[in-house]
C-alpha cells in the first residue's frame, strides 16, 4: 500500500510542518532521484525511477490537505462522505445568491478557513464523522471558489 | 594526444572510467554552443556554431550564414514528418539537426583532443513528446550518447544558481530564435525546483525578423512618405545588406537608434506584439504557480531576443525589478548542461527537480480528454487511471495517448494509438483495464494497459516515437555510421599529412 508518511519518513499526523515537509522531500530526492543514477543499467534505472515517483506522489499529496486528510481517514478505514444533508440549505443559499448577482467570494474564503480549523481540530480529537463532514464541506467549498 | 576511435556500438561503457569529455549542448534554433567543465567553472568550447546546413560544392557543411542554399531554423520542425530539400539532398529535421551534432562533435575532439564521451542536450522546455525523441533520435544518429535531455530555463538556472550562490523564488525569461520558455524556481541549497513552466515554440527571433521583412517591404513600394522622415527605404538600401538577414537590421538597433534609415522606433513596433505575447505566457505561469511577480527575487534572461532593449525594458516593468544579467544570455544554457553533464558522471550535491510542461491524457467517449499527468507534474512521475468496458463481451479497448491542454482529441497531439485485444468475455462495465503512465526525468513518456478482472493480464507497452519509425532510423544510423566513419579516417589521414 501507498504510504506517503513511510515513504517520506514523516510522523502520520494531520498537522504538517511545510517546512519540515519539504526538507524531507528534498532528501528523499537525494537518495532517489535517477540523476544519481545516470550510469546504472537500465532496469536498476527503472527502479530507481519508479522510486523517485512515488517520493513525488507522496511530497504531491502531503502538501494538499485536504489530500492528507483523504488518506488518514481512508487508511483508518473510515468511509467518506457522498452527500451532506444538514449542508444543503447552505449551497442552495449561496447558490441563489450568486445568481441574483451577488459577489459572495470573501465570505467563501472565510468559510474555507474556518472548515480548514474545524477539520483539523476534528482529526486532531480523532472525530471521524465530524472530520469526514468538515472534509466534505471543504471539498465543496474549493471547488466552487475555482 | 591521439584520437581514439570508436568502433560502432562498442562505445566503452561509462561504468568502467569516463575516457573522453563529457559535454553540454544547447542545440539553438539560431545558434548551438557546447561547453565543458574542465575543472570546477564550466566553459564554452570555441565560439557560437550557427545552426545551419547548407551545400558547399556538393558537400554539406554546417555553420554557413552566407550560403544562398542553407538550411535554417529547423529546430522549430522537430517532431514533425517534414521533408526538406536541400539542392539534391533530402532531409528531415532530425537529419539536420545530426549533421549540426556531428559537427560539434569534431570540434570538441579537435579541440580537446579527446572523444567525446556523453552529452547532456538542452531541449525547449515546452518541447512535447516528438520534439524530445526527435532530439535523441539526432544525437543516435551523429553517435553521441545522450546523458540525459535537460530544459534549457532549467539549465541556465543551474548555471545561474551555481555561480552566485542564489536562494530564493527566480523567474527564467528564455526568448531565443525560434522558442520562448518562461520557468519559475525555487533555488535553495543546492536544490533547483521548477514550481511551473509554459512556452510557445512559434514564438522568438525568427517571428520579429518575418515581421520585420514583411515591414520592409513596405517600405519598398511605398517609400515617398517615409523619405521626409529621412527614410532611405528598403529600394535604396545596400543591396549586400538586403541580401543578408533581417538579423544584422536586429543586431545593429539594439545598440543604434538609426541604422539604414530604420528606426529603433520602427522595430520595436514591429516587435511588440511578440514581446506582448511573451508576457501573457509569463502571467501564465504564474497564475499555474499560484504566485505573483512581485515575490520572486529575480529574473534572469536567457537567449539571443534578450538582448533587444525592449525586452529589457518590458520585462523590468512586468516584474517591478530590474532583470539579471550578469550572465552571458547566448551561453548561460549551455554552461548549465556542461554543469548537469559534469554532476552526471562525477556525483554532485545538485539536485534538479523539473516538471512536464504538458498534460498527458488518455481519450475518451465523445473525442474528449481524460488528463491523467497535468502539466506541471514534478517528474518522474507515475499515474494509473481504471477504464472498463462499454458493451457486452467486448473484446478490445483502443488506447489513444494524447498530449496538450485542450479538452478535445483533435485539438491535442496524438502521441500513440494502440488496441488492447483479447479481453475476456464479460458484460459492459466488468472488464477493468487499468492504463499507467510513467514520464522519466526527461519528459519521456512509456504507456502501458494491462487488463485485471480475470488475473489473465496483459501488458502493452507503447513509446510514443517522432516521424521516424524505427526501421528507417536504423538504416540511417548505418549509413550515417559507415560514412561518418569514412569521414573521421579521411580526416585523420589529412592530419597526418
Amino acid at each position: 500500500m501507498f504510504d506517503p508518511y513511510e515513504i517520506l519518513g514523516l510522523e502520520k499526523t494531520f498537522n504538517i510542518d511545510l517546512n519540515a515537509l519539504e526538507q524531507a522531500y528534498f532528501a528523499a530526492q537525494r537518495n532517489t532521484h535517477p540523476d544519481r543514477f545516470a550510469l546504472v543499467d537500465e532496469a536498476k534505472k527503472k527502479a530507481v525511477a519508479r522510486q523517485a515517483s512515488l517520493v513525488n506522489q507522496a511530497y504531491a499529496l502531503l502538501k494538499n490537505p485536504l489530500d492528507r486528510a483523504t488518506y488518514l481517514l481512508e487508511a483508518r478505514g473510515v468511509s467518506l462522505l457522498t452527500h451532506d444533508q444538514e449542508f444543503l440549505p447552505k449551497v442552495i443559499e449561496w447558490h441563489e445568491r450568486t445568481e441574483a448577482g451577488e459577489d459572495i467570494r470573501s465570505e467563501l474564503a472565510c468559510e474555507e478557513v474556518a472548515l480548514l480549523q474545524e477539520l483539523t481540530q476534528a482529526l486532531e480529537h480523532h472525530q471521524d464523522e465530524r472530520a469526514t463532514k468538515a472534509l466534505y464541506r471543504l471539498n465543496y467549498v474549493q471547488k466552487v471558489r475555482k | 594526444m591521439p584520437i581514439q576511435l570508436v568502433e560502432p556500438g562498442q562505445t566503452p561503457d561509462l561504468h568502467d572510467a569516463v575516457r573522453g569529455v563529457v559535454v553540454g549542448i544547447d542545440l539553438g534554433t539560431t545558434h548551438s554552443v557546447v561547453a565543458y567543465v574542465p575543472d570546477k567553472t564550466p566553459e564554452v568550447i570555441g565560439s557560437l556554431v550557427p545552426s545551419t546546413l547548407s551545400l558547399e560544392k556538393e558537400e554539406l557543411c554546417v555553420g554557413s550564414i552566407s550560403s544562398p542554399e542553407r538550411l535554417s531554423s529547423t529546430k522549430r520542425l522537430m517532431g514533425q514528418n517534414i521533408q526538406l530539400k536541400l539542392g539534391s539532398h533530402t532531409l528531415t529535421s532530425v537529419e539536420v539537426a545530426s549533421h549540426i551534432l556531428s559537427h560539434i562533435r569534431d570540434r570538441v575532439e579537435k579541440n580537446l583532443g579527446v572523444p567525446l564521451e556523453a552529452a547532456v542536450i538542452t531541449v525547449p522546455a515546452y518541447f512535447d513528446e516528438a520534439a524530445r525523441v526527435a532530439t535523441k533520435q539526432a544525437a543516435a544518429l551523429a553517435r553521441i550518447k545522450v546523458l540525459r535531455l535537460i530544459n534549457e530555463p532549467t539549465a541556465a538556472a543551474l548555471a545561474y544558481g551555481l555561480e552566485t550562490g542564489a536562494e530564493g523564488l527566480y523567474a527564467i525569461y528564455d526568448f531565443g530564435g525560434g522558442t520562448f520558455d518562461l520557468s519559475l524556481l525555487k533555488l535553495q541549497k543546492g536544490v533547483f525546483q521548477v514550481l511551473a513552466t509554459g512556452g510557445d515554440l512559434a514564438l522568438g527571433g525568427d517571428d520579429i525578423d518575418g515581421a520585420l521583412a514583411k515591414y520592409l517591404e513596405t517600405i519598398k513600394r511605398d517609400d515617398a512618405p517615409r523619405l521626409d522622415r529621412g527614410v532611405q527605404g528598403y529600394a535604396k538600401m545596400d543591396p549586400a545588406i538586403k541580401s543578408r538577414d533581417v538579423t544584422i537590421i536586429k543586431e545593429k538597433l539594439s545598440h543604434l537608434d538609426t541604422y539604414e534609415g530604420i528606426t529603433r522606433k520602427d522595430l520595436e513596433a514591429i516587435a511588440r506584439p511578440f514581446v506582448d505575447k511573451t508576457l501573457d505566457i509569463t502571467a501564465r505561469v504564474f497564475k499555474d504557480a499560484s504566485l505573483n511577480p512581485k515575490d520572486i527575487q529575480g529574473v534572469v534572461l536567457v537567449g539571443g531576443m534578450t538582448r533587444m532593449p525592449l525586452v529589457r525594458q518590458e520585462a523590468e516593468a512586468f516584474f517591478g525589478k530590474a532583470p539579471l544579467c550578469d550572465i552571458d544570455p547566448d551561453r548561460a544554457v549551455a554552461l548549465g548542461a556542461a554543469l548537469s553533464a559534469h554532476g552526471l558522471v562525477n556525483g554532485s550535491d545538485t539536485l534538479l527537480l523539473d516538471v512536464t510542461p504538458l498534460s498527458l491524457g488518455l481519450e475518451i467517449r465523445g473525442g474528449l480528454v481524460e488528463k491523467i499527468i497535468p502539466r506541471n507534474t514534478p517528474l518522474p512521475a507515475l499515474a494509473s487511471q481504471e477504464f472498463t468496458t462499454q458493451q457486452d463481451g467486448q473484446g478490445g479497448m483502443v488506447i489513444h495517448v494524447v498530449q496538450g491542454e485542450r479538452e478535445f482529441v483533435q485539438d491535442c497531439r496524438s502521441l500513440a494509438r494502440f488496441e488492447l485485444k483479447g479481453l475476456p468475455p464479460l458484460p459492459a462495465g466488468m472488464a477493468r483495464v487499468r492504463v499507467d503512465f510513467a514520464v522519466d526525468v526527461e519528459g519521456l513518456l512509456t504507456v502501458s494497459a494491462i487488463e485485471k478482472t480475470t488475473g489473465l493480464s496483459q501488458h502493452v507497452e507503447v513509446r510514443p516515437s517522432s516521424g521516424l519509425d524505427d526501421k528507417t532510423l536504423a538504416d540511417i544510423l548505418l549509413e550515417s555510421q559507415k560514412y561518418g566513419r569514412e569521414d573521421m579516417e579521411k580526416r585523420l589521414r589529412a592530419e597526418k599529412q
